[in-house]
């Protein structure tokens, strides 16, 4: 059995042990029900990108604190200590917390699911249109995760952490709204978390939107791991 | 080479002077080895460099040949470790953490059952399996990290003052397992506690403010220490100077003191309080010919043992030889004058 799934397995297993997990699922299809109706019902309409637009500035208070924990809490527990003095790379220890938060966000988003399904019965839904507005959704749930297990790699307390990763994802999400011109312009266009989304909600998957999450995630888990690794030396 | 753990003059600096400084020494299996110091000596420094939790400035570390840097994850499989006030997780049971942990050491899940069930049986851990750690007592929780520890069947075990905030009878159990482990593997534990160490242990190193000042077995330290001396407390019934004369005749007594009797308490009426300083060897001998001594005088013993000497008094008299050394020619510094400090326990 690999290491990673060792620990992501753990880390879903502890999340649903705590409070925490719920208070937030509840809060998450409480707010989304209401943004649901308020917006679909309201305007008479089948198209959900505009429920995917809501959920994802929802997204962007509730993901910091999906992963304020995950390493923040073992380094002022101390238990980081067992686990990187046991036979698995911070590589490893890392890329499992992700993925045990990871899980944790699907169920998330899975449950959101319950939306277009309603939608459907009630209307004619675009089901291509949902299914890569979802996409976009779960990437953009993804990506936060790993600049939040990025923050929490930084500090020992859960608040700054969430307070970190809440400001640098805010930064990925507002970069087009400064007025620049040139090439500026168009890395901020690129490097924006809304400018990559677009296509979602418009039905289309693009490879270049792919590429641009994936990286997003590789990066920042990455440093992640450099930071467990040089905080060592300090 | 037979040593299962080299660790070859380690240093590791926090800032310009704190941490430690050139620690070298090697355990086989079947020894315990014991790193005393007080308070901020550098102990958990010195048992995190070797477990690889913080990378050390200078020196090596081989677990049976495996250099820590070079080989993180061979030596990693080959070490238990106990950490100080072990950080377990709270909020799962004794068995899933056990569980977990096996897994990480990549215990085959038969096996790791097999394990599980060995451990919580000779540690006493089969009632609270189920239970969650969070909600464990301190004792439980420090053999649960013990547990976790010696799972894998690592040659190599250490420990960061297992028996510290546990109570008296835990402490006696904590000290038999170190012990018995030390059977079987190469047990390093870290204390301040000399009496513990010198109990358990087939080689003490004492670090203090991250040197290491002296290291050796047992008995070698003892007649370092104290220059080849044991100091005995006598309280008898009788003529101060009687007794004091009878006890100086006794083969093996170098000199006898009367000694003013700790301040706050008073000494009984007629009561002579000695202090009996005599050779290192014969300690049970000795005492029957002390008592024997009280007996053909006809004077009534009320107190008769030998002082152990505490941690503070071992660096008193390390530095004081540090200093002599430096001026004179070095004289064993084993000179006491005044009450014991802190000395024997009752
Ligand atoms: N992370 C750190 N950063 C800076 N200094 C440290 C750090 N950890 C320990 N020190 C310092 O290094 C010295 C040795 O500390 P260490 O924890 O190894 O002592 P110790 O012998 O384990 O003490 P104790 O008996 O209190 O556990 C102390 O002066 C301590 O203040
Ligand atoms: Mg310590």
């Amino acid at each position: 059995m690999n290491k990673w799934w060792v620990v992501a397995r753990r880390e879903w297993q502890v999340s649903f042990q705590s409070p925490l997990a719920y208070v937030l699922l509840g809060i998450w299809m409480l707010l989304a029900g209401y943004f649901y109706v308020s917006i679909l019902l309201g305007n008479q309409t089948t198209n959900l990108s505009a429920l995917y637009q809501n959920l994802i500035i929802l997204l962007l208070f509730i993901a910091p604190l999906l992963t304020m924990r995950l390493l923040a809490e073992e380094r002022r527990t101390g238990s980081e200590e067992l686990m990187l003095t046991a036979p698995l790379s911070p590589a490893q220890w890392v890329a499992g917390k992700y993925i045990g938060a990871l899980l944790v966000w699907t169920v998330f988003s899975v449950v959101s699911l319950l939306f277009p399904l309603v939608t459907s019965r009630l209307g004619t839904l675009d089901w291509g249109i949902t299914a890569s507005s979802f996409l976009g959704l779960w990437l953009f749930g993804a990506s936060t995760l790993a600049i939040g297990i990025f923050a929490s790699s930084l500090t020992e307390n859960q608040v700054v952490a969430a307070m970190v990763s809440f400001a640098v994802v805010l930064l990925f999400y507002a970069t087009t709204w400064i007025q620049t011109t040139g090439w500026v312009s168009t890395l901020l266009t690129y490097v924006s978390m809304p400018g990559q989304l677009n296509n979602f909600t418009l039905g289309v998957i693009g490879v270049q939107n792919l590429i641009y999450f994936v990286s997003l995630i590789f990066g920042f888990l990455f440093i992640s791991v450099r930071a467990v690794d040089l905080r060592r030396w300090t | 080479m037979d040593s299962v753990i080299d660790v070859i003059d380690v240093t590791k600096r926090y800032g310009p002077s704190r941490g430690v400084q050139g620690v070298s020494f090697s355990v086989r299996r079947g020894e315990v080895l014991g790193l005393l110091g007080p308070n901020g000596a550098g102990k958990t420094t010195t048992l995190r460099v070797i477990t690889g939790f913080l990378p050390a400035n200078g020196g090596r570390v081989l677990v049976e040949g495996h250099d820590i840097w070079e080989e993180p994850y061979e030596v990693r499989r080959r070490i238990g470790y106990l950490p100080d006030n072990p950080p377990l997780y709270p909020e799962m049971t004794v068995y899933e953490y056990l569980n977990f942990m096996g897994q990480l050491h990549e215990l085959p899940a038969a096996r790791r059952g097999v394990r599980i069930d060995e451990v919580a049986e000779r540690l006493q851990l089969g009632d609270v399996l189920g239970r969650l750690i969070g909600r464990l007592s301190r004792g439980y929780r420090q053999r649960v990290g013990l547990a976790q520890a010696v799972l894998h069947e690592p040659p190599v075990l250490i420990c960061d003052e297992p028996t510290v905030g546990l109570d008296p009878r835990q402490i006696a159990e904590m000290r038999e397992l170190i012990r018995s482990f030390g059977q079987e593997h190469a047990v390093i534990f870290s204390s301040h506690i000399l009496h513990e160490v010198r109990l358990l242990c087939s080689e003490i190193v004492i670090i203090h403010r991250g040197q290491v000042v002296t290291q050796g077995s047992p008995q070698d330290l003892t007649e370092r220490l104290h220059g080849g001396t044991t100091q005995w407390l006598v309280r008898a019934k009788g003529p101060g100077d009687a007794v004091a004369a009878a006890l100086r005749s006794v083969p093996g007594v170098h000199a006898v003191q009367e000694q003013p009797s700790p301040e706050g308490e008073a000494e009984t009426a007629g009561v002579v309080r000695l202090l009996v300083e005599a050779g290192s060897t014969g300690g049970e001998d000795l005492a029957d010919r002390l008592f024997g001594a009280l007996a053909a005088g006809g004077w009534p013993a009320r107190e008769l043992r030998q002082l152990e000497t505490s941690l503070e008094d071992v660096f008193l008299e390390l530095t004081a030889a540090e200093q002599a050394s430096s001026t004179t020619v070095a004289e064993p510094a084993h000179a006491k004058a005044g009450p014991q400090r802190g000395g024997g326990r009752r």
